[in-house]
């Protein structure tokens, strides 16, 4: 490890390659290559999680499942 | 450029979830977090008792999921990442601010965060039948676009908290090392230091102390800093990919590169 972080501090502080899109570009915009993919994904593992133990769904649906942006929130910690 | 997305792709994808999550769950506890995804943390919801368990249980239902790829491949690179994120986190909690320097900040973000960043990319590219070379290509991708995001993600924590959704200041009232504070600590001129150390000595870091040591920030340009730390980190995931064909898929990873050193700044 030590060495992959001397490597890494060693990165130039020039930027080598150009920002290809205006920086506005919004998440949704970009992602939408993989909407299906992506949609797809958040139903299984909302039916995946699915357990006999109340809690453990509460828990589930809270914190997969994000309001208006469906769960799996990709860039979002 | 690789096979498409199948079954094996999107149950490694629910792994890397699962793996995440189960993460967030235990760190809010750790962290005696108040929010998470803009909502109430688990832990404050539940109990510490709940998001631990659910955090367990998550966990063990990846390795059970990762089991039925039959890839033992893809098998060691999960284990190895998450012994790494456990290693993270151990680091951020042992390591004091007396001896923080950049090199120390940047093993902790590669181990708690970029690793998951590499191995997600690099997981999803091997079960689409990608030659290694190509497999190690989108894993650097994922390592740099890694610590790019948790570099940015460090420096917003001394943003509005109107832009973020979250206190401004957390990272200092917990005393956790990141860059904006080691930059400031390294530069600061001695009657500065001294205050920063009173500051960070304090039983309980308070608003006024946090736009105070804000202020110094800005004074010592520690946030700019910060961030052109993150672009060189963008910049180079980019550059791993440069040799891919240009597709809708490559050009969406480099912009999500732009992205994350863009957003919410």
């Amino acid at each position: 490890m030590p060495d992959l972080v001397s490597a890494l501090m060693n990165v130039p502080l020039t930027k080598t390659v150009a920002p290809t899109s205006s920086t506005s570009t919004s998440l949704e915009h970009i992602l939408k290559v993989v909407s299906t993919d992506i949609e797809l994904l958040e139903l299984k593992i909302l039916s995946d999680v699915k357990t006999d133990i109340p809690l453990l769904n509460n828990v589930a649906d809270h914190i997969l499942v994000l309001e208006e942006k469906g769960c799996a929130p990709h860039l979002y910690c | 450029m690789f096979d498409g997305v199948d079954e094996r792709v999107m149950q490694a994808a629910q792994v890397i979830e699962y793996l995440h999550t189960a993460t967030l769950l235990h760190d809010d506890v750790v962290d005696g977090a108040e929010t998470r995804r803009a909502k109430q943390a688990v832990c404050r919801v539940w109990g510490n008792e709940a998001s631990v368990l659910s955090g367990d249980y998550l966990l063990s239902m990846a390795f059970h999921r990762l089991t039925k790829l039959r890839n033992l491949e893809v098998l060691e690179l999960m284990s190895e990442t998450t012994t790494k994120m456990a290693r993270g986190e151990l680091l951020q909690l042992t390591r004091s601010f007396e001896t923080a320097n950049e090199e120390e900040y940047l093993e902790i973000i590669i181990n708690k965060t970029a690793c998951l960043f590499a191995t997600a990319i690099k997981t999803g590219a091997l079960l689409a039948g990608a030659s290694g070379e190509s497999a190690n290509k989108l894993y650097d991708y994922g390592m740099a676009l890694g610590i790019s995001f948790q570099i940015v993600d460090d420096a917003l924590d001394y943003a509005d908290e109107k832009k973020t959704g979250k206190p401004v200041g957390g990272d200092l009232q917990e005393r956790k090392i990141t860059l904006p504070l080691s930059h400031l600590l390294g530069q600061a001129n001695a009657s500065d230091r001294k205050r920063l150390d009173s500051i960070l000595s304090m039983e309980e870091i308070a608003k006024p102390q946090i736009e105070e040591v804000i202020e110094l920030m800005q004074h010592y340009g520690s946030i700019s800093y910060t961030l052109e730390f993150s672009r060189k980190h963008a910049a180079a995931a980019k550059l791993s990919i440069a040799n891919f064909p240009e597709t809708r898929l490559t050009k969406s990873l480099s912009d999500i590169a732009d992205f994350v050193v863009s957003r919410q700044l």
